[in-house]
């Protein structure tokens, strides 16, 4: 057992950081929303990544990767959460992986080559109004017509599809079977004629979208893999952006940013950090914080010895989402009254940071898997509970 | 990076649970509990000619030359087996006379710990005091080369049962200061000992001892400079503390599991329900989190490197994943666990005492606070 990194691992963490150090400017990291891609600015900084040759570490050589074991993107994200900065998550890690395992030689010189130079960006659509949690009861019909196929529902919760060239598209194919062995995956080009894309405000001030098909008409050829096996490739998908999209770092950075604040803030006459209830709480979550990078290690220790690891991401995802919200919360708390202003308030502190995060927050709990879909996936999968 | 224990590990992990099936079932627990020394001899010698006793003393000292994240693996075992017996006591004593014993206290007690002939108690906690690192009030006197102790160690474990005390006195400055802290290895026969039962949840062995005018020259380390090394011990105990609580989540996760899937109440099995599931769900990721927080404190111990605040992160969560691990046990039992013929309470009661000894969880959160320089 070991817990530290290789010295050439460290060194690529430092190479990370320096990179992050240059390029993560006010900009880039406006326009992205918890590491997700939504402006300009933060496709620039992906751009940069490609250029750095930071894209693709995992992939294989034969697809333009580089071949490095799992624990460089594991690295790389984190160092990214750490900075709040935009990341490359959809395209090569979900679709880029898919599409090297199950989809066409067609489909893969089209895409894996512009994924991994940031030329195009993917939105994930599977949730639907009718299907959350149950998203295998989703709806969009995609039926066969000839060469084509012609599309007809709605997609919702379709994030950054406003600013997407291409849709990552979860559809029904056979209605007339159980509904997971009904599904196919497409890659849908957004400009396409039948397809509008409604954005939706949320509750921290980003955005998500609603996307509408009618009758839209989409070539054979943007099937990936084999009809009505759509559910098992996502599935497979799943357990990696889990892995992906919640690093452990997201809440480090948070806990960094809390304890640098009860340092230097003074309130009713005595420094925060000076407060026995202040202590108390800053150090439970510090020992929360320490623990889910313990979780995020087994993540990567089980990805590296070849394992799906299903069980650690979910672990590692329920634990983290839920933490960024005690801390964000815990924040406001020790602020007091002043916990609920503004960014820009005369009296506000860090700056709004931990009101933005309180509310981003909800959104950790119930995308990518909401957490009683990962206590579900971890008493059935870990403790073999039935159904 | 590699979270993984080495196949020499495993087997350790495998000889040791095999070794509790057979030796420690739960009618020894119980029988136990219920005797007044809560102490087998001859499973204490069996354990000693595993060579656990002596597994972190080096070779030349009559040990086998393992290292902390052996003996973690051994305390998750007895931990899971709630093993009652003087281990991490004397294993801790061990290591504090490995640390900073002269060459002849290492010569002539350590090859005796090892083989077993030689059982430690700490008497580090003193009357009036929860935390040991300044709670230590006992006094000791100085004449003429020799000491005298008087005052009241509690929550001794394993008086009864022990060759040696452990014990750290007050040898000169004021109390709760740091400097003036001697440790003694005083013979647990010398005159003016008493020890005295307390009646504690988990029915195990713990005393108060009151020294009064005890005499002793068995100085371990510098007179006035034992803090440090008090300090150490207590680290290391805390790490082996929480592998035994991480052994007793393990196993109180695996029967309470295995309880749910074989209750049936509205004719399907309890662990159907959700509400049954997320319990478990919620348990074994905060186990797994603990688990590898206490293996990465373990690890850094091993490694020398500096440990207080990894050591008190693992201790706390360990403390209190224990807990809610045993309660969340009790409520799916539900009313056959309050019956005392259930395992699950054992690991209850065990699981309250741990949680509160070798250092509250609000004890090892202060210790986090000054860390992060707060």
């Amino acid at each position: 057992m070991d817990f530290r990194f290789s010295e050439e691992e460290e060194s690529f963490r430092q190479r990370v950081q320096e990179f992050i150090g240059k390029n993560n400017t006010p900009e880039a990291q406006a326009d992205n929303f918890q590491g997700s891609i939504r402006g300009p600015n933060a496709r620039e900084f992906v751009r940069k990544m490609a250029q750095e040759g930071l894209l693709g570490l995992s992939w294989p050589k034969e697809y333009g990767g580089k071949d490095m074991p799992p624990v460089y993107d594991g690295i790389l994200n984190e160092e990214l959460a750490y900075a709040h900065a935009p990341q490359a998550t959809h395209g090569v890690g979900i679709v880029g992986r898919t599409l090297m395992k199950y989809g066409s030689d067609w489909l893969k010189s089209q895409f894996l080559p512009k994924i991994l130079n940031e030329e195009i960006e993917l939105a994930l659509g599977y949730s639907e109004p009718e299907a959350g949690s149950d998203l295998a009861s989703l709806k969009l019909r995609a039926v066969r017509d000839g060469d084509m196929y012609v599309l007809n529902g709605q997609k919702l919760f379709c994030s950054a599809a406003d600013i997407s060239e291409w849709v990552w598209l979860m559809v029904r194919t056979d209605p007339d079977v159980p509904k997971h062995k009904g599904i196919s995956l497409f890659l849908v080009d957004l400009k396409t004629s039948g397809i509008k894309v409604n954005v939706l405000r949320t509750i921290c001030g980003d955005s998500t979208t609603e996307v509408f098909f009618d009758n839209a008409r989409i070539p054979r050829k943007y099937l990936v893999g084999e009809e009505n096996q759509g559910w098992r490739y996502a599935m497979e998908a799943l357990a990696y952006e889990r892995h992906v999209l919640f690093p452990a770092n997201t809440a480090k950075r948070m806990f960094d940013i809390l304890v640098g604040w009860v340092k230097e803030t003074t309130l009713d006459g005595r420094v925060l950090a000076e407060d026995p209830i202040v202590r108390h709480k800053i150090a439970r979550l510090a020992m929360e914080t320490e623990a889910l990078q313990m979780l995020g290690l087994r993540v990567l220790n089980a990805v590296e010895k070849g394992l799906v690891g299903d069980v650690e991401a979910a672990m590692h995802k329920l634990y983290g989402s839920h933490l960024e919200q005690r801390i964000a919360d815990t924040a406001l708390d020790i602020m007091g009254p002043y916990g609920q202003l503004k960014e820009g308030s005369k009296y506000v502190y860090a700056n709004g940071y931990f009101g933005r995060r309180y509310l981003m927050g909800v959104l950790r709990t119930v995308g990518g898997g909401s957490s009683e879909v990962q206590k579900n996936i971890i008493a059935r999968r870990h403790l073999g509970l039935p159904t | 990076m590699d979270l993984d224990f080495s196949e020499e590990q495993q087997l350790l992990r495998r000889t040791a649970r095999e070794f509790m099936k057979r030796h420690f079932p739960k009618t020894v627990v119980r029988e136990l509990e219920e005797d007044p020394t809560g102490f087998r001899a001859d499973i204490w010698k069996q354990v000693a000619d595993l060579g656990w006793i002596g597994w972190i003393i080096p070779q030349e000292y009559g040990g086998v030359g393992g290292n902390v994240l052996d003996l973690v693996v051994l305390c998750e075992e007895m931990g899971r087996a709630i093993f009652y017996a003087p281990f991490v006591s004397t294993v801790v004593a061990a290591s504090v006379i490995l640390d900073i014993g002269s060459e002849e206290q290492k010569r002539e007690l350590l090859p005796r710990i090892s083989k077993g002939g030689i059982i430690i108690s700490l008497a580090l906690t003193d009357e009036g005091s929860i935390y040991e690192q300044t709670g230590i009030n006992l006094k000791a006197v100085e004449n003429s080369g020799k000491y005298v102790l008087n005052g009241t160690s509690i929550f001794v474990r394993d008086a009864k049962v022990a060759d040696y005390f452990l014990c750290a006195a007050r040898t000169a400055s004021e109390p709760s200061s740091k400097d003036g802290v001697t440790l003694f290895l005083v013979d647990a026969k010398s005159p003016g000992i008493s020890v005295t039962p307390l009646a504690t949840m988990a029915g195990d062995k713990q005393s108060e001892i009151i020294f009064e005018n005890v005499p002793t020259d068995n100085i371990v380390g510098e007179p006035g400079k034992g803090f440090k090394a008090v300090q150490k011990a207590i680290e290391l105990a805390a790490v082996a503390k929480s592998a035994e609580m991480i052994g007793g989540c393990d196993e109180v996760l695996d029967i309470t599991s295995e309880y749910a899937k074989t209750r049936v109440q509205f004719d399907r099995p309890i662990g159907s329900f959700q509400a049954i599931q997320h319990y478990l769900a919620d348990l074994s990721t905060e186990i797994a989190g603990a688990k590898t927080l206490m293996y990465k404190a373990a690890w850094t111990l091993n490694e020398g490197l500096p440990a207080a605040k990894i050591v008190a992160m693992a201790k706390a969560f360990a403390g209190d994943t224990y807990r809610h691990a045993t309660a969340v046990g009790q409520q799916i039992f539900g009313g056959i666990g309050y019956i005392v013929d259930s395992d699950i309470q054992l690991y209850f009661r065990r699981a309250k005492t741990a949680q509160l000894l070798t250092g509250t969880s609000e004890q090892w959160e202060e210790v986090v606070a000054q860390e992060l320089g707060l």
